[in-house]
């Protein structure tokens, strides 16, 4: 049987989490819904709106070119933001399997693993890196404008 | 190291921009096409990315760029390889085209070869490279890990 053939699976976490998929760039990327306290439209934010909040780009962060970072990712836990260009909808990732070993860099710390949902497979963001990143010195802030919000609700999500 | 060639093999030939090359048989464990290659932001070199075959996420190694310096190879398929005794993880490797089984002698490899280069094989009067992956994988981590290591030492100096 060609299954037994590829041997033992690395240990998967199987436990169904709500994801919030994202783009950067041209790559999907996934985060715990749990992780998140609202998404909001950069578009209208004002600079008073994420005071005292760390907004990091996502692009300077992962190494992507600039793109338009018209989402914020604002994290539950702690004062962090995460910009990113477009929020794709919420899916239930049935399970989480570690990165390969062969990936020896910073992306161990950047991810909990890769996320499978259906037929999709992404790397699934590290919430408390995120944290720990924002916490690092010169933290990029957002323009000024109006607001256009939407807001993640315990145990649920909505967004504009 | 001996110069008598290893008794008749079985390898599989794969083009990889322009040029060809060849693992041990054994070592694969199937062909798919790499339409489904994940990419994602990393900072490993060597690697392109991830392939899912059967539930398995398998690392996918950027072999043109690690062989011939190739940033942009136009790959079509990957070679799925097995994982070996010491618990080395399965992998993938994608290359440019159509691949062929070839049955054949292995000879030594030349004189001043890679160490990743397992032996060579002759066909049509031309050397075809035999892979030694897990010496190539070695040589990667290796590599990188020694670059880390001197950007360490330079902000360290900084």
């Amino acid at each position: 049987m060609r299954a037994k053939r590829l041997g033992p699976a690395d240990p998967a976490i199987r436990e169904p989490n709500a994801v919030i998929l994202f783009r950067v760039g041209p790559y999907r990327l996934g985060i715990d819904a749990r992780a998140l306290k609202e998404i909001r439209n950069v578009r209208g934010l004002a600079a008073k709106d994420f005071e005292g909040i760390a907004t990091l780009s996502a692009h300077d962060f992962l190494g992507v070119p600039p793109g338009p970072g018209e989402r914020v990712l604002v994290l539950r836990q702690g004062r962090v933001a995460l910009r990113v260009d477009r929020v794709e909808r919420m899916v239930e990732a049935s399970v989480v399997r570690p990165l390969p070993r062969a990936f020896q860099g910073a992306e161990r710390e950047w991810y909990r693993g890769f996320a499978m949902a259906g037929d999709m497979v992404f790397p699934l963001l590290n919430p408390d890196m995120l944290e720990r990143v924002s916490q690092l010195p010169v933290p990029q802030m957002l323009p000024s404008g109006g607001v256009e919000e939407g807001s993640l609700g315990e145990g649920g999500a909505s967004w504009v | 190291m001996g110069l008598k060639p290893s008794p008749q093999e079985s390898f599989v030939l794969f083009p990889l921009d322009g040029r060809r090359f060849a693992l041990p048989a054994g070592d694969v464990v199937e062909l798919s096409r790499t339409g489904s290659v994940q990419l994602f932001p990393h900072t490993t070199a060597a690697l392109l990315g991830v392939l899912v075959r059967r539930g398995e996420i398998l690392p996918v190694w950027d072999l043109a760029q690690i062989l011939l310096g190739t940033e942009e190879a136009t790959l079509k398929y990957c070679l799925v390889t097995r994982r070996n005794s010491a618990g080395e993880e399965w992998t993938a490797v994608p290359v440019s085209g159509e691949c062929q089984m070839l049955h054949c002698e292995m000879l030594p490899p030349p004189e001043g070869s890679a160490k990743y280069v397992r032996g060579v094989l002759l066909l049509d009067g031309q050397p075809i490279e035999v892979l030694d992956l897990k010496e190539l994988k070695a040589g990667c981590a290796s590599a990188y890990a020694s670059e880390h290591k001197s950007l360490g030492q330079e902000e360290g100096q900084a």
